[in-house]
């Protein structure tokens, strides 16, 4: 048998692809219709039984492989390929934009036709994005080529993908029944329910969800709902709680605003910052008040960004306070930030 | 606690189905990567959901629900793959299959290309290792108790199915 440290050195590339496994896939097919019948039929443990074997271990979770420090080291590779290239100019931009589609590598069944692909419940397609990447297309998914110019757009009517740009800025989008996903140079895993609705999770870089008038930037490490007929869900952090998140979906689609408000703020800690400062712009009056108080409370805005100035919203101070907060470009290091300041001055960010 | 656990343990559907909405997606993919197959990820999701509705009245929140639907949601598929285990012997009476290579079968075919196929492809016990330990954080004594294997197999059987997937992905 080989020594620790060879194996771990062996071992190492292939949890590094591990990492970028998505957390949630989403199923093709509606499965709540299956389950809804069978509650009525099983008979329920009632409160004061045991809990169910196993069920409520007392064991320490060790972090997985898909830990977000670990995860976090991929954004170096992304970001510095994406500083070359942007540094490579308008000629390598007029390359990338325009190239077509094209089936890389697949495994089973799929058609193309008519611009239309899908795959089977067995098969799977890797799709080359131009010359800008790639989207892996999973089991029972079904997309629309939507064009190749002036950016890659594609539309994901259900199922999933996962998406890996190097490229600067919004030169891929894909659309699905309830949000647009715009690509700000990132990798991500994005899935539609068959009502719709979507979940987009990001391992590197940032993605900006655009829909109803709204928008949402999901940075890595981050994830968002959205269903149709609503704005953009608010992000999410992956170590939001579960009381967190619920609670933001009834915000975000549900009834009783307010309630739900009350508890995301209750229950907000420091890995949820961004999240409190998207709820600014969608809250007013004394609610909104309380989000900057939380905000505040977990991170001081920086100097230059009053009281006032965010509460009228002025987009100079929420900018500067969202450069502030960890996981924006303004935290990254020098050469991630520069590549993202870089986007932003050549007007692609 | 969440208030929509709260509901749901007494006995609300509509908070019950938020509470699906919410976390079908960790499930799913739970139930995909332990069983590498769509149709029987999808049959093991309902499963587990139904499971869980049965069984809500015992959590009672000294962990995050995701945590403890996670932790159900394994016993469910490991559950049932030790009936169909159970089924296939009876079938096969008198064969030495070994314990780890009932259901999916392995073939490393060339077009296998990404990093989930491989997974899907493993044999099915260095599969569940693989996936409870590496993607989902679980450690060797917590597989080794719900498997019901000892650490060391575990151990062994998490080595196995990192070199299974190098190779298939140098392919």
């Amino acid at each position: 048998m080989s020594p620790g440290w060879l194996r771990r050195r062996l071992d190492e590339p292939l949890l590094a692809r591990v990492r970028t496994l998505p957390r949630e896939i989403l199923p093709a097919e509606d499965l709540w219709s299956g389950i809804a019948p069978r509650l009525t039929a099983v008979a329920r443990v009632p409160g004061h039984a045991p809990p169910a074997p196993a069920a409520e271990w007392g064991f320490r979770r060790r972090s997985p492989t898909l830990a977000p420090p670990a995860r976090a080291w991929g954004v170096r590779p992304a970001l510095a390929a994406a500083l070359v290239l942007c540094l490579g100019g308008v000629l390598w931009l007029r390359l990338a934009r325009g190239a077509g589609w094209q089936v890389a590598a697949s495994s089973g069944p799929y058609t193309l036709a008519a611009g239309r692909l899908e795959t089977s419940e067995l098969s799977r397609v890797r799709l080359g994005v131009g010359r800008i990447g790639y989207v892996n297309v999973e089991p029972g998914t079904r997309l629309r080529l939507l064009a190749t110019r002036p950016e890659h757009r594609l539309a994901l009517e259900r199922g999933a993908i996962a998406a890996r740009i190097s490229a600067p800025p919004r030169l891929f989008y894909v659309e699905t029944p309830s949000a647009t996903a715009v690509d700000l140079g990132c990798q991500y895993t994005l899935a539609v329910d068959p009502r719709g609705g979507s979940l987009i999770h990001v391992t590197v870089g940032w993605v900006e969800l655009t829909g109803a008038g709204e928008r949402s930037v999901v940075p890595f490490n981050m994830a968002a709902y959205t269903v149709p007929g609503f704005a953009p869900g608010t992000p999410f952090s992956d170590h939001a709680s579960d009381s967190l998140k619920e609670a933001l979906h009834r915000f975000d689609f549900g009834g009783g605003r307010d309630a739900a408000l009350a508890t995301v703020l209750s229950l907000a800690r420091e890995p949820d910052v961004i999240t409190l400062w998207h709820l600014l712009s969608r809250t007013e009056g004394p609610a909104r008040e309380a989000v900057y108080r939380r905000l505040a409370a977990l991170a001081p805005p920086p100097l230059g960004v009053s009281r006032e100035r965010v509460l009228r919203l002025e987009r100079g101070a929420l900018q500067t306070w969202w450069d502030a907060l960890p996981g924006s470009p303004g935290t990254l290091p020098w050469w991630q930030g520069a590549a993202v300041r870089i986007a932003a001055w050549m007007g692609i960010l | 606690m969440s208030e929509l656990v709260r509901l749901a343990q007494q006995g609300d559907p509509a908070a019950f189905e938020q509470l699906y909405r919410l976390h079908v997606g960790r499930v799913y993919a739970l139930c995909l990567r332990l069983a590498g197959d769509a149709t029987e990820a999808r049959a093991l999701t309902q499963d587990a959901f139904v499971r869980a509705w049965e069984r809500l009245g015992s959590f009672r929140g000294d962990s995050e629900f995701s945590s403890w639907l996670h932790r159900l949601t394994v016993n469910v598929v490991l559950a049932d793959r030790r009936a169909a285990g159970r089924r296939e012997r009876r079938v096969a009476a008198g064969s030495d299959a070994p314990e780890y290579t009932l259901g999916a079968t392995e073939s490393w075919a060339p077009e296998r290309l990404d990093l989930e196929q491989a997974i899907a492809a493993l044999p099915p016990g260095a599969r569940a290792v693989f996936v409870l330990y590496d993607i989902e954080g679980y450690n060797h004594h917590e597989i080794a108790e719900l498997v019901g294997i000892a650490p060391g197999t575990s151990k062994a059987q998490l080595h196995r199915a990192r070199r299974l997937l190098r190779e298939a992905l140098q392919r």
